[in-house]
């Protein structure tokens, strides 16, 4: 009985001073947008990079390939799969509204999909190592720009909320820029070759998803609070 | 809620007296120790004041401050498991016996304690706390089919734990 009420004399003092505290520093706070609107301001800065990426295409056929419905259904699938990427990593910053797992199952199985649209390209195995290199090395860094100003946003976005899984956080944001920076540089680069696509757009993108990944987890991990137990 | 996030301090007061205790509950069906349980307590609090901008005052106050509590109670089992990882390495040491300790019978807790997060909660919610399934659900911010998936795996493998163990 009398443990009991020790207890419960402690939870009411910690409480009371934890309460106070946060009393003491409540100060107001601007409310997230709504996840449409955040949603909507990422599609409309990829729309800008679209631009760009069709401002600088090396393609002349691309007027061409918009008639192609594995050429248009690889690139939906992918700005697709970026899409939904984007979703998730906005929704992991809200709690109680975090991906499901079907979610992450189905943008993972839309990825795979459109990925796997890639060996219906034809696969040139008389190139020479050299012009391999040096036509691909190009088309990595385009991977790496174009993801880059929309992965930067993501992340300031995802931090802005409370990130609970900071592991899974980084990588939805990694899907959703890397994967639309695959797409956007299947308008740009006029090479429609399997290897080439698998080694210096595909691969670049999946590192990127990783470091992504590493990235989430040190950069969105929770703070521990100023009065952390330990710390008085 | 809102008016917290207004940062009126009176509404705040208010708000964390009312959801203190539904809190302290939950905390204390997952953490055996009193003493990690009240700091825990108090990280959670912490954890709501921090991401309270992340409400949106048209969503059910429960599924979004339960998730916080959740997550702040699974960091710590994520902890509690790597620490009693380290100690169950160091009992296998040659030169520790401890053959000659009696091996007593697993505590409900000790078994909670293995399940997985998801499992341990609607266990606990529906058969320790008496909520009923749609409450339950409606807490953990998940379908009344879900929770039952949930509730039944966890019964099962509490049973085989306990079985295992005799």
């Amino acid at each position: 009985m009398s443990e009991t009420l020790k207890t419960a004399r402690d939870h009411q003092t910690v409480h009371q001073e934890t309460v106070a505290r946060i009393v003491t520093s409540l100060q107001p706070v601007r409310r997230l947008w709504p996840l449409s609107w955040r949603l909507a301001v990422w599609a409309l800065l990829e729309v800008a990079v679209l631009l760009f990426a069709l401002h600088n295409t090396r393609r002349t056929d691309l007027e061409q390939q918009m008639q192609n419905l594995w050429y248009l259904l690889g690139v939906g699938g992918f700005v697709l799969a970026g899409s939904l990427g984007a979703a998730l990593a906005l929704h992991s910053a809200i709690p109680g509204r975090e991906p499901r797992a079907v979610q992450s199952v189905l943008l993972m199985v839309l990825a795979l999909g459109s990925a796997l649209l890639i060996l219906r390209e034809p696969f040139k195995t008389n190139l020479l190592v050299t012009t391999f290199i040096q036509k691909g090395m190009p088309c990595a860094q385009g991977i790496v720009v174009l993801a880059a100003i929309p992965w930067v946003a993501l992340i300031w976005a995802v931090r802005r909320g409370a990130p609970l899984s900071p592991g899974f956080g980084g990588a939805f944001i990694g899907v959703a820029a890397f994967l639309t920076s695959f797409a956007f540089m299947r308008l740009r680069c006029p090479i429609d070759e399997g290897a080439h696509l698998l080694v210096w757009h595909l691969l670049p993108a999946l590192v990127g998803i990783a470091l992504s990944a590493w990235a989430g987890w040190l950069l969105l991990t929770r703070r521990k609070n100023r009065w952390h137990p330990s710390e008085r | 809620m809102a008016r917290v996030q207004e940062g009126d301090r009176e509404a705040c007061r208010v708000l964390l007296d009312d959801i203190g205790p539904m809190l302290a509950n939950f905390l204390r069906r997952r953490i055996a120790d009193r003493d990690e349980a009240e700091d825990l307590y108090q990280e959670t609090l912490m954890a709501f004041f921090e991401a309270r901008h992340t409400y949106q005052p048209s969503r059910p106050l429960e599924p979004w401050l339960f998730a916080i509590a959740r997550n702040v109670a699974a960091d710590h089992a994520r902890h509690y498991w790597a620490r009693a990882s380290v100690e169950h390495l160091m009992d296998k040491l040659p030169e520790q016996s401890a053959d000659d300790e009696p091996r007593s019978g697993p505590r409900l807790e000790e078994a909670l304690a293995r399940l997985p997060d998801q499992q341990r909660q609607a266990f606990s919610m529906v058969k320790l706390e008496g909520m009923s399934i749609e409450q339950a659900a409606n807490r953990a911010g998940i379908s009344v089919g879900a929770l039952r998936v949930r509730a039944h795996r966890a019964y099962k493998a509490l049973k085989k734990l306990i079985a295992d163990y005799e």
